[in-house]
């Protein structure tokens, strides 16, 4: 019995002793506690303060380097430094990550919109604007990158700029055609497709947003899931289309096609509601 | 009235002698304190399971039934004080009936002012393993199936309605469970009490304990509801800091989950566990033998 207690205590101790995964994001987590003493009040938070933060981190990251962590940890000092307003020193950082993430072009557009951010932080909307471009014109097919040409015209939505806002949703829906028309039939087409239902939402024009899904659901018909796409389809034509019969063929097919999907229940509801009389 | 002060005069007196009884004979403990060790060697098993090399058994079990999120730091603690909970469930029906039929069997020893002999009482235990082992597994199934009954019915609730009895879903999903959870426990607890003293000291069959631990309760409802009631207040604390585990993360650090899990185990095992137990066994020897049965 005490033998087998003995075992079972050093197994323990190894087992939480180890400098595995679980105990870097143990260590990433604290330093992240630390910073959030910054981050929560930038302007209190005394300069000697952030060189301490800081160069924790450059442990982290010396010491974990191949870490996803490490990475996290970069931007955390680039956030810092931007939180306090010294955006040279962030943007610096942020350049000095490319030579270590260059074959990463994920990272690198994500490094390209962090110094974008920097300056739109800083109130330099033009040099802002310069990085976001140039994100979608090297990364286009990054997540970051497919998602830029929006948020441009949702920084113009922000500040009040709605000329400029429609203008940069009609050069989005143009850049997404783009893409489409490079990889016909791929998952970069339907989600590029799925962009520019959002932008033709976004401009209220709800015929071509509808259009663009139609499209969506007849192209990648049984090449993947489109329970989600049909429910949200058959809501634009009923709320904004007010367009009920459309509406009921869709949701009947979502019902017939996708029985088990967890929108299957809200089509029912819906059709049952839409069979009743209306008083 | 009378009736009254007479049963809160029984709770009193029960607390007393139980109480002088496992100070006076700490050998009471030693079943509790092997389930208390037993229960804090499985949290520190599921404690390290998001590390090597219990990852590699523990993780495709967790990542299945809940998501690859609880494998990392903080999130795990969030899975832990679940984990521990079902962990405890499943010792308390293995192995805690053993242990709570050995106690009764030294507290009968202690009553009856005979020598304890641990290994006679194991034996006794043992001889009737599977009736112990059902009793728990009723009375922690029951306890398990209606706490579930009871969230799966205000979920769906409130999936339609903001409000009952004017009072909204967090609060019902809050303090208003915990309390109804309490209730139920002590009110489960306190229907199957008297099973395992009879298995033990009477010898009784099975069916016949579980009826006649619910004829036990009838005649001694208010002593056996104070007498499982009052020590189980002393959980209280633990429960309201295991609703708030998100916010006690956030506010001092991951581990202090930890220790309050911990902290609950001792609590429980080594003094609301023995006090119940002891006060609930001399209650019903001490009736027995005054002919009150």
């Amino acid at each position: 019995m005490k033998k087998t207690l003995l075992v079972l205590l050093a197994l323990i101790f190894i087992t939480g002793c180890a400098d595995d995964q679980y105990a870097i994001e143990r260590r990433y987590w604290f330093l992240k506690k630390q910073a959030e003493k910054i981050f929560n009040n930038p302007e209190a938070s005394p300069p000697r303060e952030l060189e301490t933060i800081v160069a924790n981190h450059y442990s982290f990251i010396k010491k974990y380097p191949n870490n996803v962590l490490s990475l996290r940890a970069n931007f955390d000092i680039a956030s810092l430094y931007a939180v306090k307003k010294e955006f040279e020193k962030a943007r610096a950082h942020l350049n000095s990550m490319r030579a270590q993430y260059s074959a990463n072009l994920s990272i690198n557009a994500d490094i390209t919109t962090a110094i974008g951010s920097t300056y739109e932080i800083e109130e330099k909307w033009p040099q802002a604007l310069e990085q976001y471009n140039k994100v979608i014109k090297e990364y286009p097919l990054t997540p970051t990158g497919f998602s830029i040409p929006v948020y441009i015209a949702k920084y113009y939505e922000r500040t009040y700029q709605p000329d400029r806002a429609i203008a940069t949703y009609h050069q989005a829906i143009g850049h997404y055609k783009g893409l489409i028309d490079k990889h016909p039939g791929t998952p970069v087409a339907l989600n590029a497709g799925l962009m520019i239902a959002d932008c033709y939402g976004s401009l209220a024009d709800w015929s071509n947003a509808a259009k663009t899904l139609e499209g969506i659901l007849k192209d990648y018909k049984d090449k993947v899931n489109l329970d989600a796409l049909m429910m949200n389809t058959a809501l634009l034509y009923l709320g904004q289309l007010k367009d009920e019969f459309r509406a009921k063929e869709l949701l009947h097919t979502l019902v017939n096609d996708y029985p088990k999907s967890r929108y299957s229940g809200t089509a029912k509801a819906i059709l049952k509601k839409l069979s009743k009389p209306q008083e | 009235m009378n009736l009254q002060n007479s049963s809160l005069a029984t709770t009193k007196k029960a607390f007393k002698e139980s109480w002088l009884a496992l100070k006076n004979n700490r050998v009471i403990f030693i079943p509790f304190l092997i389930f208390a060790i037993v229960d804090l060697v499985s949290l520190f098993i599921l404690f390290l399971a998001p590390r090597m090399p219990l990852r590699l058994a523990l993780g495709p079990i967790i990542r299945t039934i809940w998501s690859e999120t609880f494998l990392h730091y903080p999130a795990n603690f969030i899975l832990l004080q679940k984990l521990s909970f079902l962990s405890r469930l499943a010792l308390s029906v293995l192995i805690g009936s053993l242990l709570t039929g050995i106690a009764v069997s030294i507290i009968q020893s202690i009553f009856y002012k005979r020598p304890v002999e641990l290994k006679k009482s194991f034996l006794s235990a043992l001889k009737i393993y599977f009736s112990l082992f059902l009793v728990t597994l009723i009375v922690t199934g029951l306890f398990y199936f209606t706490g579930k009954a009871m969230s799966f019915v205000l979920a769906k609730y409130f999936s339609r309605h903001a409000r009952l009895l004017f009072i909204g879903a967090r609060i019902w999903f809050g303090p208003v469970s915990m309390a109804l959870n309490f209730l139920i426990a002590l009110f489960i607890q306190a229907l199957f009490i008297y099973a395992i003293p009879l298995l033990i000291i009477e010898k009784m069959k099975f069916k016949k304990a579980i009826a006649r631990s619910f004829v036990l309760l009838k005649k001694l409802f208010i002593p056996t509801i104070l007498l499982i009631g009052l020590p189980m207040l002393l959980y209280i604390p633990i429960i309201v800091m295991e609703y708030n585990t998100v916010f006690l993360i956030e506010k001092f650090i991951p581990e202090i989950i930890l220790v309050i899990l911990m902290t609950g185990i001792i609590i429980n095992s080594l003094l609301i566990d023995p006090l119940i137990t002891a006060a609930t066994t001399l209650l019903y020897l001490k009736k027995k033998e005054e002919g009150q049965l």
